[in-house]
């Protein structure tokens, strides 16, 4: 009796398994897709920025290159590449692969192939002046585009450049087709674009929706019939379009609401696997931050450690340097460089001439120890620095936080009306490079920095392809410029994605929306 | 009559001159760069100065103050705002298509707060100190004093989220039927309209207040008319002139958009434009929000001017 119980729930689970397997494995065709989106602002991959525009974007345009889920390249208009030598990039593209038709260029079953004359019109596009790209700059190391037949193309650089594979996968630098922008116009072409992507546009409607539908005669067909893009300015509001149903995936997920989502069985939360880079900055050449020992205080002053494990608990780890973890360069030797230590922080100002006033705030020749940390309106970097205002305030120091709106706070960093402040996140390869090297002074390197040695280190590392080697040389950079308290690095933060959980294939990305690529192709179950 | 609005008419011309060279000059002294945050927008691009000098170049950003200003109303006069640094289009075409989502939010806001305030200010006026007006007075005071993102947020969840009664957010379209548009309009339009009704109810109660305690209001009741005549035939007619000049502002100020409203609700109107346009530093289109403002603002009450002539015998305009 036994023995036939154990062999019908055997038979039964069996079933149930088998059942269940088939279910997610067959995947389901013809779903449309809601995704809530902070804003979209133009649909001309070569004019915008934006990361939120790049998500709609590469739904519509191939690159020659695409993100893929590790974060490498992976094929996309382009089937293959190599290198000839350091410098020379030749470029296979995929054969059978068109312009979206049934539109005012291309009329229905009209189009025509993309080739790599298209290539070669969309990159010099990106760098002709009158375009007004934001990426002529990113493509600015190409020294010459030849078209060798009509699906190859090979880009010669003008100098060994590492990073040309991770520029040229933007979705900023998307491939265009000729007649459509002149015929449209860069302002029709914003607004009805026509790309090769697995989905073609339907209609813009600003600040309100995009709805693409699928190309039919994608090289890999989209298992999603359609998707639509709803515009939804407020992260709160889009959590909620997420929970009523409205939406089945939501771009960006306010921490606040993390835990919240993570109790609900019917949505699945992807955390991104690299965080945004956010660190405390000096200004080197402002008194008394131009002392070091005044900036080594600083940095051991208070318990960052804490702060962020209070302010972010798992949405974010501490930050020791500028390239996080899973990066080329991370140094996990950095650890702990100028641990938590005030007493060693008050020594050290006491050294530098500081003494407590009759106010207990600590004073030099008459002068306090003044520190407005400069930051921008946002929740979490307002908590982690109030944190530490208290702390240093505890100390002596007389510390504030001042709150600023965007424009005002990059004209302030820039413009070097500044002393400690909200660092730029310019993070991922060229990160070390904007931030600290001499040559962008003002731009992207606001600490006013100048060090002949770190900038010499940055060079060799932007022009060394070996990533190996390449890691060593960032690792000198990032010593010294930890060593010389450039910056107080605080913490990488996760951002988060959330989707319904009958989203399937859904790989999540900082950069990058893919829905259909080589390695994937996003269907929702029922 | 017609004198007096061709006056009004020729008097804008100087006043938006006014307008746009003031708000010229103000996003001028604003701190920030439109090329800087465009580029610090991407942690991914690297803003090197040359493509920074080139770019401000291309949008004239490195022209005097003044032939910058020039150039502008150059445009102007040949009926050509510009187009804006961020999305590249024409600003005319940007607030134009905004226009009809702002327009209708507007419009649905003002007849929700007409509906409320009238009948509550009328009902507190008439049977003051009672119950029922100290009950009209805490709600107006509700309405007031709540702040319309919370409003919209708590509707939202009670109507969306839990009721699953109306649409989170967007808004509706025609071609989806009428239902589809009232179903996505009726939440942002009564965030929008309850405070105004509040303000609109208190100022029909004090209104309807004075001309109760007027002479012809006594001559009407001594002449026998129902009290119901007295208050809508008489009263009400007479005391509704405050409230129409108030109306036509507060529909000027809708008509520029309600950002927070705009936001929470995700309504592809004009108020969200023009903020984003100011945080983008986007000055060829905050220019052209900022007149288009201006315009209708002028427009909107020399309408109700002109109103006023119609429902008041009275005022005559020369």
């Amino acid at each position: 009796m036994r023995k036939t119980q154990s062999i019908i729930a055997l038979l039964i689970s069996i079933l149930v398994l088998s059942f269940g397997t088939s279910m997610a494995a067959t995947p389901r065709e013809g779903a449309t897709l809601s995704i809530a989106i902070k804003s979209v602002g133009t649909l001309d991959p070569h004019l915008t920025a934006d990361h939120f525009d790049f998500a709609v974007l590469s739904q519509i345009f191939n690159t020659l290159v695409r993100t893929g889920k590790d974060s490498t390249p992976i094929p996309d208009l382009a089937q293959s590449w190599e290198n000839l030598d350091d410098t020379t990039w030749v470029f296979h593209l995929r054969p059978g692969v068109y312009w979206h038709d049934d539109n005012a260029v291309f009329p229905k079953g009209e189009s025509r192939q993309v080739v790599a004359d298209d290539v070669k019109y969309s990159l010099e596009r990106v760098l002709d002046p009158e375009t007004k790209s934001p990426f002529a700059g990113a493509l600015s190391s190409i020294a010459s585009i030849e078209v060798i037949d009509e699906l190859t193309i090979k880009l010669v650089t003008k100098g060994p450049d590492p990073f040309f594979l991770d520029a040229i996968r933007l979705a900023g630098i998307a491939i265009v087709p000729k007649e459509a922008i002149e015929q449209l116009g860069p302002s029709g072409f914003s607004r009805q674009p026509i790309g090769s992507g697995p989905f073609k546009i339907v209609r813009f409607v600003p600040d309100d929706q995009v709805a693409l539908q699928r190309n039919d005669d994608y090289w890999k067909k989209p298992l999603l019939s359609g998707v639509t893009f709803k515009i939804i300015p407020d992260d709160v509001v889009a959590v909620m379009a997420l929970e009523a149903g409205d939406v089945q995936l939501s771009l960006s997920v306010p921490p606040s609401e993390v835990d919240r989502l993570r109790q609900d069985k019917r949505i699945r939360l992807y955390r991104s696997t690299q965080g945004w880079y956010r660190g405390l900055g000096f200004n080197v050449e402002a008194s008394p931050f131009n002392e070091w020992e005044v900036r080594k205080a600083l940095a051991m002053a208070t318990d960052i450690s804490g702060a962020v494990m209070n302010v972010f608990g798992d949405n974010a780890i501490r930050a020791y340097g500028q390239v996080g973890p899973g990066l080329v360069g991370y140094d996990p030797t950095l650890e702990d460089i100028w641990p938590y230590d005030p007493d060693g922080a008050l020594d050290l100002l006491t050294k530098a001439g500081f003494t407590p006033g009759p106010d207990g705030i600590l004073q030099r020749d008459g002068e306090k120890l003044t520190v407005e940390i400069k930051t921008m309106n946002e929740p979490a970097r307002i908590k982690i620095v109030t944190i530490m205002v208290t702390q240093m305030r505890k100390l002596g120091i007389d510390a504030k936080i001042a709150i600023q709106e965007v424009g005002t706070w990059v004209a302030d960093l820039q413009g070097g009306n500044t002393g400690l402040f909200m660092d730029f996140a310019y993070s991922g390869p060229t990160g070390l490079q904007a931030m600290f090297h001499s040559s962008n002074t003002g731009i992207s390197n606001v600490h006013f920095y100048k060090n002949s040695e770190v900038d010499a280190l940055l060079d060799q590392g932007s022009v060394t392809i070996d990533p190996e080697a390449r890691a060593v040389v960032w690792k000198k950079a990032q010593r010294l410029l930890m060593e010389d308290v450039v910056v107080i690095p605080l913490y990488f933060e996760f951002g988060y994605t959330a989707s319904d959980s009958r989203l399937n294939d859904f790989v999540p990305q900082q950069w990058n929306l893919n829905l259909v690529s080589e390695e994937n192709n996003v269907w929702l179950s029922r | 009559m017609g004198r007096y609005i061709v006056r009004r008419l020729l008097a804008m011309i100087p006043l938006l001159l006014g307008i746009s060279f003031i708000v010229f000059a103000l996003l001028n002294i604003l701190p920030g760069d439109p090329v800087s945050i465009m580029l610090s927008s991407n942690p991914h691009i690297t803003p090197d100065a040359n493509t920074i000098a080139q770019l401000q170049a291309q949008y004239g950003l490195d022209k005097p103050l003044f032939t910058q200003y020039l150039i502008f109303l150059g445009n102007l006069f040949k009926g050509d705002m510009g187009t804006s640094m961020y999305t590249q289009q024409p600003v005319l075409t940007a607030i134009w298509e905004r226009m009809p989502a702002t327009a209708e939010l507007a419009i649905a806001a003002l007849i929700i707060s007409v509906v409320i305030a009238i009948p509550v200010g009328v009902i507190s006026a008439v049977r003051q100190y009672s119950w029922i007006d100290h009950l009209c007075l805490i709600g107006t005071l509700i309405g007031v004093s709540m702040p319309s993102f919370w409003l919209g947020l708590l509707l939202m969840l009670g109507f969306s989220l839990k009721l699953r009664w109306l649409p989170l957010s967007g808004m509706g379209y025609f071609s989806n039927g009428v239902g589809d548009v009232l179903r996505h309009l009726i939440m942002p339009a009564f965030t929008l309209g309850f405070g105004m009704a509040a303000l609109l109810a208190r100022l029909t109660r004090s209104s309807m207040l004075e001309v109760l305690g007027q002479d012809f209001v006594r001559t009407a009741r001594a002449k026998g008319l129902s009290e119901r005549a007295v208050i809508y035939r008489h009263a009400l007619r007479n005391g509704l002139i405050p409230i129409f000049t108030v109306l036509g502002v507060q529909f000027g100020y809708l008509l520029g958009g309600s950002v927070i409203v705009e936001t929470i609700f995700s309504w592809p109107g004009i108020g969200r434009l023009a903020v984003n346009s100011i945080m983008n530093r986007d000055l060829p289109m905050v220019q052209g929000t900022v007149l288009v403002f201006t315009l209708l603002f002028i427009l909107v009450n020399l309408g109700v001017d002109i109103l006023y002539a119609a429902i008041d015998p009275r005022i005559q305009y020369d």
